[in-house]
C-alpha cells in the first residue's frame, strides 16, 4: 500500500475557492456564537463538511453562499449540544436575527468601513490588547498575566475598547453624511 | 452564593444598562453565564433596538476577529513583534489544508479541538505545576490563566501548587497542593476527587442535577453551597462552609447530612459511625523540633540528635512546577500538611514564623504557608523569601529567623493582604538551589495569645 497516496485533483481548486470564502464563512458563525475559540470549531467542522461535499458543488453557482449556508446548518447542530448558547438564542431568536442582520448588512458594510482607521486611533496600550486578543489569539489569562492585570480587568477593558471602537465607527460614519 | 453568580446579576437585563453591556461582552468573549444567557434571550426578543445594538457590538467583534489580518497586521509590525507576511498567509491556509489532510487521512480529525468536545471550565489562576489530560491520552502540561478545559483530568502537582478552575454557571473550585480531579458536565457536573484536596463554591445547579463529588471512600451531592472536601488513601473529610451537603460511604451507603460549620470524614470501615460534627480551631501557637520522629504528615529526611547535633529534617526532592516541555522543576524542601484532625496552627496579626536551619551554601529560603478560611475554604498560598544574610548565627552555623507572619505575600491574586485570620494547612520551606543541603532543626509560627497546638 502506498503511504503517501497522490492528493485529490479538487483539492487546489477547493483551497482557493474555501481561502477566498473563509472570511464570510467564519462572519457568518461568528454573528451567532461569538465566542472566538467556540466558532473556530465550527468553522473547522465546516471546512471538513465542505471538503467532503465538494464533488456536489455545482461549478455554475457562487462558492461562498453554499460555504455559508454548510456554516449556518454546523452552527445549528453545535448549537443544539450546548445548553447555555441554546438559552441564549432559543425561542427562535436565532432566526430573528439572522434575518435582521441580513437588513442590517449594507449599512454595516458601510460603517465598519472604518473599523481599520478607528483602530488605529486607539491609544497604544489597547491597541496592543486588540492585536494579543483578535491577531493574535492570546488568551484573556496570559494577556491578564503579561499586563500584570487581573483576568476581570483585561475583560473588562476589552468591552470598553469595543464600545469605543463602535462609537468612533458611528462617529466616522456620521462626519461623512455631514460632509 | 458564590462571587460568579453574583456578578450574573438578577432580575433580568434592560437596554441600554451596564448590565446589557457587560452580557453582550461576556457573549464575545465566551464567558456568558446560564442566567445571563436566559435574560439576554428575552430582553432582545421583545426589544427591537436592544436587538440592533446586539448585532452591531456582535459584528464589529467577528470583522476584528476576521479581519484581524487586515485591521491589524500592520499595526502588529508597529506595536509588537513583526508579524511575517509567510505568517499571516499561513493562518489563512492552514484551516483549509488542516481540512483536506484530515479527509486524506483516513477521516483522522487532526485539529486539537475536537469537534465531540466541550470546553466545560477555564483556568482563572494556576501557580506551580498544573496539567490537563484526557482518557485518551492527551495531556496539556504547565497550563496557564485562561486555558479552557475539555472533560478530563486537571492534576497539580507539588504542595505549592494551585489552580482555580470556573465552570461556565459561575461555580468554582480551588485545588491546592497535591490533587488529581476529573471533571465532566453532561448536564450534570460530575467531578473525581482521585486525591488531594479542594475547596468549592458552587452554584445553584438545577433542580434534579445536583453536583456529585466522588473520592476513593465517599459521593456528595452538591446543589449550591460552599464547602471543601478533601482525599487521602480511603479517608475522605467534608467540611461545610455554607448550606447543606449530603455524604454518602461507598463501603456501605451509609449517609450524613453535613451543615454549615460542620465536618464528617468517611473511610472504607464501615464498622465506624459516620457523623457529621462541629470543626475544631487549631490553637495559635504551634512548633516542632524533631526530637521525635516526625508523623507522616512531613515530608523531608528526619536525622536524630547525635553527640551535640541536634535532631533535624534534611530536604528531599519536590516538584515545584513543570515545564512547556513536560519535563519537571524539581526543588528541596521539607514540607508539613495538616491532618484530618485539624488544621496546623491559627493565624493571629501578631503570629510570628521562627525558623533554625543551616545550609552549606548560603542560599535564599522560601517559606510558603497554605492557608484556609475557619470555614474550610482555601484561602490563599502566601511566600516569603528570606535572604542569605537575614537573622542570627551561630558557632556550629545554625540561623535562626524570626518573622511575622504578616509580611507574607500572596502568590496569586484575590486573596488576603496581609494574611491574618483562618488557619495553616500547610508549611513549606524550600531551597531551589539542589545542592544548598538544607537541614532545619526548628520550625514554629506562634503568637503570643494562645496554647500550644497539639496536633500530630
Amino acid at each position: 500500500m502506498n503511504p503517501n497516496p497522490p492528493l485529490p485533483p479538487d483539492q487546489p481548486r477547493f483551497l482557493r475557492l474555501f481561502l477566498a470564502s473563509e472570511r464570510e464563512v467564519r462572519r457568518t458563525v461568528l454573528a451567532m456564537v461569538p465566542s472566538l475559540a467556540d466558532a473556530e470549531d465550527i468553522v473547522q467542522q465546516t471546512a471538513a463538511a465542505l471538503w467532503e461535499k465538494f464533488a456536489e458543488y455545482d461549478e455554475a453557482r457562487p462558492f461562498t453562499p453554499w460555504a455559508c449556508r454548510f456554516a449556518q446548518h454546523h452552527t445549528r447542530r453545535w448549537l443544539e449540544r450546548r445548553a447555555i448558547w441554546q438559552r441564549l438564542l432559543e425561542h427562535g431568536l436565532a432566526e430573528e436575527l439572522t434575518q435582521r442582520r441580513e437588513a442590517l448588512r449594507p449599512e454595516m458594510e458601510r460603517r465598519l468601513a472604518a473599523l481599520e482607521k478607528c483602530v488605529e486611533k486607539l491609544p497604544e496600550e489597547q491597541r496592543r490588547l486588540v492585536t494579543g486578543y483578535y491577531y493574535d489569539r492570546t488568551g484573556i489569562g496570559a494577556l491578564a498575566e503579561a499586563q500584570g492585570r487581573s483576568v476581570e480587568a483585561v475583560y473588562k477593558m476589552m468591552q470598553r475598547i469595543r464600545q469605543a471602537l463602535l462609537e468612533c465607527v458611528r462617529a466616522a460614519t456620521a462626519q461623512e453624511v455631514e460632509a | 452564593m458564590c462571587a460568579g453568580c453574583d456578578r450574573a446579576g438578577g432580575g433580568g437585563v434592560n437596554f441600554p444598562s451596564p448590565e446589557f453591556d457587560g452580557a453582550v461582552a461576556a457573549v464575545c468573549d465566551g464567558s456568558v453565564l446560564e442566567r445571563q444567557a436566559e435574560e439576554l434571550n428575552a430582553l432582545l426578543r421583545t426589544d427591537a433596538a436592544a436587538r440592533d445594538e446586539y448585532l452591531w457590538r456582535v459584528e464589529l467583534h467577528a470583522r476584528l476577529a476576521c479581519d484581524a489580518d487586515a485591521i491589524l497586521g500592520r499595526d502588529a509590525t508597529a506595536v509588537s513583534e513583526p508579524a511575517p507576511v509567510a505568517q499571516i498567509s499561513w493562518r489563512r491556509a492552514a484551516l483549509a489544508l488542516a481540512a483536506c489532510l484530515a479527509v486524506l487521512l483516513g477521516g483522522v480529525w487532526l485539529w486539537p479541538r475536537a469537534a465531540s468536545q466541550e470546553d466545560i471550565v477555564e483556568l482563572v489562576r494556576a501557580t506551580g505545576s498544573v496539567s490537563w489530560s484526557s482518557e485518551d491520552g492527551r495531556v496539556r502540561p504547565a497550563l496557564e490563566a485562561g486555558a479552557r478545559l475539555s472533560e478530563g483530568s486537571l492534576t497539580v502537582e507539588g504542595a505549592a501548587s494551585s489552580a482555580v478552575v470556573k465552570f461556565r454557571d459561575g461555580s468554582e473550585l480551588t485545588l491546592s497542593g497535591d490533587a488529581e480531579l476529573s471533571f465532566s458536565d453532561h448536564g450534570k457536573k460530575r467531578l473525581t476527587l482521585r486525591r488531594g484536596a479542594f475547596s468549592a463554591d458552587v452554584c445553584p445547579q438545577p433542580t434534579g442535577h445536583p453536583m456529585v463529588i466522588r473520592t476513593p471512600a465517599a459521593e456528595a451531592e452538591v446543589l449550591g453551597t460552599k464547602f471543601s472536601i478533601s482525599a487521602v488513601a480511603e479517608q475522605s473529610t467534608l467540611s461545610v462552609e455554607t448550606g447543606r451537603v449530603r455524604l454518602r460511604r461507598l463501603a456501605d451507603g451509609a449517609t450524613v447530612e453535613v451543615a454549615s460549620a460542620q465536618s464528617a470524614v468517611a473511610t472504607l470501615d464501615a464498622t465506624v459511625k459516620m457523623e457529621a460534627s462541629s470543626r475544631g480551631v487549631a490553637a495559635a501557637r504551634w512548633r516542632e523540633d524533631f526530637r521525635t520522629k516526625p508523623s507522616e504528615l512531613w515530608q523531608g529526611s528526619w536525622l536524630p540528635a547525635e553527640g551535640a547535633e541536634p535532631a533535624r529534617m534534611a530536604t528531599v526532592p519536590h516538584v515545584a512546577a513543570t515545564r512547556k516541555d513536560g519535563t519537571k522543576v524539581i526543588t528541596q524542601a521539607v514540607s508539613r500538611k495538616d491532618s484530618s484532625a485539624g488544621r496546623i496552627v491559627s493565624l493571629m496579626p501578631d503570629s510570628v514564623l521562627t525558623m533554625k536551619f543551616r545550609m552549606q551554601r548560603s542560599k535564599p529560603v522560601t517559606v510558603l504557608l497554605s492557608r484556609h478560611e475557619s470555614s474550610g475554604a482555601f484561602a490563599g498560598n502566601y511566600e516569603l523569601v528570606v535572604p542569605p544574610s537575614t537573622g542570627q548565627t551561630d558557632a556550629s552555623g545554625w540561623r535562626t529567623v524570626s518573622v511575622p507572619v504578616s509580611s507574607f505575600i500572596a502568590k496569586m491574586r484575590g486573596y488576603q493582604q496581609p494574611p491574618s485570620g483562618g488557619q495553616v494547612s500547610l508549611v513549606y520551606i524550600v531551597c531551589y538551589d539542589a545542592k544548598a543541603g538544607m537541614e532545619i532543626a526548628g520550625v514554629a509560627i506562634e503568637s503570643a495569645h494562645a496554647g500550644t497546638s497539639t496536633n500530630p
